[in-house]
Parts: C-alpha cells; structure tokens; sequence
C-alpha cells in the first residue's frame, strides 16, 4: 500500500511540474494549451479508496492553479472528473471493472478494444475541460465559445495524453 | 436524524465531493488577492493578516496626528505642483495630465477566454485599480488587481474588455472588444454606418475615460463586415475562406451600426516592457462625470 502513494507522489509532482512549466506555455494556435495532467487522474489507482482519490485530485488541481493564478478553477474540474471516474469505468468497460482494483489501469489499456479506450479518455478529457471552461468564464453568455474552444483543446489534449499513457504503460513493463 | 445519518453515511463520497466542490467554487469567488509569488501567499499570508488586521485598528487612533500631518504636506506639495504647472503650461486652460511608470511584465497567458498579465510593480510603487496600460506598440489592458509587489493586468484580449476608440482619419468614437479566438485582431462596434471607414485606417484611444490618454496607437482596420443583409441579427458563426477556421461566435450586429475587425499593431506574444499611465485628474474626472 506504501508503495502505491509512493508511485501517486511521483507521478503528482511529476506532471505538476511538467504541465505548470511546460505544457502551460505551449500556446497551439495562440490559444490552445494541452492538458496533459489528466493523466494523473485517468491512471490512478482504483485500489485507492474513492474519497482519498477525490481529496488528492483536489489538492493536485489547486497545486495547478497556483500556477495559472486561477484559485479553485483547476481544483473543481479535477475534482469533478476523479469523482466521475468510477461511474465512467463501470460504464465504458461494464462487466470488466472491477471496483476492488484487482486489476490495474495496465490491464484495462491493453485488454480493451479500441473504442473501450478512446471512450474512457475522451469522456474525461471533455469533462474536464467543460468544467474548466465554462468555470472560467462563469456565465451563460459565451456558450458557444466555451464549446468550441473544450472541443478543439480536447482534441490537443487527447492527442498529448494517450502518448503520455503509452509511454508510462510501456516504461513500467 | 437516523436515517439522515444512514444516507450520509451511505453517499459519504457524493457528501465530500460537494463539500470539495463549494471549496473551490468558494475559492474561484474569492481569488481576489492574486498574488504571483506562490511562496509569499502560502508562507507569508496568515501572519501578513493578523497584523495587517491589528494595524487597521491602531491607525484609528493615530487617525488625527496623520490628518493633520497629511494637511500640511499637501500644502507644501500643493504649492510645488501650482508653480511646476504654471512654468509649463501657456494654455490658459490646463490640459489633463499623464505620468508614466515603467514596469516589465513577469507572466503572460494568452490560452484563456479571460487573460491577464502581471507586472512587476504593485502598491508600492504608487499603482492602482483602473490604470491603463501600454508598450511601445500599443495598448495592453487596464489594471484590474493590486498587491503590494505585483499587479495583474487585464489584457485587451479579455472578453470583459470594452475600451473606448476612435477612428484618426474621421474622429468616430466605437468601442473595442474581442471575441475570444484570435489574438491578434479585435472587434470595434458602434461607429455609424454613415461614417466613411476604409481598410487601413488607422485606430486610436479615444481619450473618453482617463484610463489612455488620446492618440495612443491600437491598430488598423482590416475588415469591415458587411451586415447589411443581417441588420439587427445574430451571427452564428463567420468562417475564414483561406484557412477554413472558425473567426467569429454570436457576432451581434445593430442596426445602422458598422461592425469592424481591427487588426492590432502590439503582438502579446512577446510583452516585455511595458508603461503604466497614471492620470493626475482622475478623481475630479470621476466627481463631474456622476
């Protein structure tokens, strides 16, 4: 058990460091940044009990704030997603989950079908950053432009993610 | 109160992610400080705060001693000011003054709908709320937020921004916003239709509001939208014929009003140095105009 927060703290202050110094100022297209922190909540543990997880994911989003001088926006999309995550995983891979975490998030990428992952991902990815988006703007009169800019961010940050899991899931082989 | 209990007990994770979620919905609402030094907010502030809090009550009673002492150096100041103004002005009315400060920018974000900058100089050296903003380009954004060392700056490419601007050739005033997917053009409205614009005219502060002075440079005009088949309608959606991407969401046209796409002469990409403007009659400004 040790070791599983041993491996959580690594990769918290790995991808904080990675996604506040340089994935924060990539600027696609002038606009666009890649979320590659999600990561961190796509391949958490799920032997880890779910209100530790939601705590830690808060923690990990406010560390990310203090970065872009955004208090609380980060916190509340990460939290979101690490609270959405189990309900998602039941959905996508139905009989497959396992809610005890007996299985690794390894096992769920390569026994899975393609659609299975690209659905898992994609579904965080976007929540995440409808959350963060329209949290930012907070009003309902710039819709369109909170959807079409988690929309194309989503479709960056999901290119950058799947990368950074399959160099994870390759490297702990 | 049993089976509240139970039902806590049972959704206890649904309970803390709202518990989490008010937090930080607490804390978005709250980030009114906005300090770039993420050392000086976590080390410093809690003690910062009990003492700022217990200064507050000790100047009450030193309030009479400091008013009176602030009286005195006023007249002296006063004096100074009135013979420094009447050396340099000939015009028998005088003319609204600027003062510059020089300050470099520390961080600069251009990925969100609300952008802001920070620039290394804060209460200390004199800022305050509703300064402008410029480079040597062009405008930048107004002051939004001050602490003691920094200030955050509201970038001109901030959906909330409205700044007052006119036209050099034709002296319309309009106002200038964006539309939150380029940055390196804005959106300037209510300029009559009546009024002859063509493309490359040059775009100026409009000196309404005593944020810029008048005549600082924005940009040139490079489009104007035609909206004559849509008066007082809607745009969903303007496409880019070259490049096939999205310029525009929910453009709203009036009636008898042009709609003009201003491309800008500052690039926000690379701010280094930048001058803050102070305007010395401000507050007389703000007492006439209410």
């Amino acid at each position: 058990m040790v070791s599983i927060y041993l491996l959580i703290l690594k990769r918290f202050i790995f991808l904080v460091l990675i996604q506040g110094l340089i994935f924060n100022n990539f600027d696609f297209f002038d606009i666009y940044d890649p979320y590659v922190c999600i990561v961190f909540i796509i391949t958490f543990p799920i032997k880890v009990n779910k209100i530790t997880f939601m705590i830690i994911s808060f923690i990990f989003g406010f560390v990310l704030d203090l970065y872009t001088n955004t208090l609380g926006i980060n916190a509340a999309a990460c939290l979101s997603i690490a609270f959405l995550r189990s309900y998602i995983l039941s959905f996508v891979f139905g009989s497959f989950y396992d809610p005890h975490g007996i299985k690794l998030i390894k096992n769920y990428v390569l026994e899975s079908t393609f659609s299975q992952k690209f659905l898992y991902i994609s579904s965080i990815i976007l929540i995440h950053h409808l959350t963060l988006f329209s949290l930012e703007t907070f009003s309902l009169e710039f819709i369109s432009l909170v959807i079409i800019k988690t929309v194309i961010n989503s479709l960056i940050s999901l290119i950058f993610c799947t990368t950074f899991i399959y160099i994870m899931i390759k490297n702990e082989k | 109160m049993q089976q509240i209990i139970d039902f806590i007990i049972r959704k206890k994770d649904v309970v803390v992610y709202f518990i989490l979620l008010l937090l930080s919905v607490v804390l978005i609402l709250n980030s009114n400080y906005f300090q770039k030094s993420k050392v000086l907010l976590l080390s410093n502030s809690i003690s910062n705060y009990t003492t700022e809090n217990l200064n507050y009550f000790k100047e009450y009673f030193k309030l009479k001693e400091i008013n009176y002492k602030l009286t005195e150096e006023n007249l002296v100041l006063k004096n100074q000011f009135e013979k420094i103004n009447r050396i340099t002005v000939l015009d028998s009315l005088p003319i609204t003054n600027f003062s510059y400060k020089n300050a470099k920018v520390i961080s600069n974000n251009l990925s969100s709908i609300k952008n802001h900058l920070i620039i290394n100089k804060g209460l200390k050296h004199g800022l305050k709320n509703e300064m402008g903003v410029i480079s040597s380009t062009g405008i930048v954004g107004i002051i939004n937020r001050t602490s003691k060392n920094y200030s955050s700056v509201m970038s001109i490419l901030n959906i909330n921004t409205k700044i007052n601007a006119k036209v050099k050739r034709t002296s319309h005033f309009g106002t200038l916003e964006w539309h939150g997917l380029r940055t390196n053009y804005m959106i300037l409205n209510d300029i009559p239709e009546t009024a002859n614009i063509k493309i490359g005219d040059s775009i100026i502060t409009g000196g309404m509001s005593l944020i810029f002075p008048e005549g600082i440079n924005i940009g040139i005009v490079s489009e104007i939208i035609n909206q004559n088949k849509h008066n007082d309608t809607i745009v969903k959606f303007i496409a880019d014929n070259k490049n096939n991407k999205a310029k525009y969401l929910d453009l709203k046209f009036k009636e008898n009003y042009l709609t003009i796409e201003v491309k800008l002469h500052t690039n926000m990409n690379n701010l280094n140095n930048v001058y803050v403007i102070e305007s010395l009659n401000r507050e007389e400004f703000q007492k006439i105009k209410n």
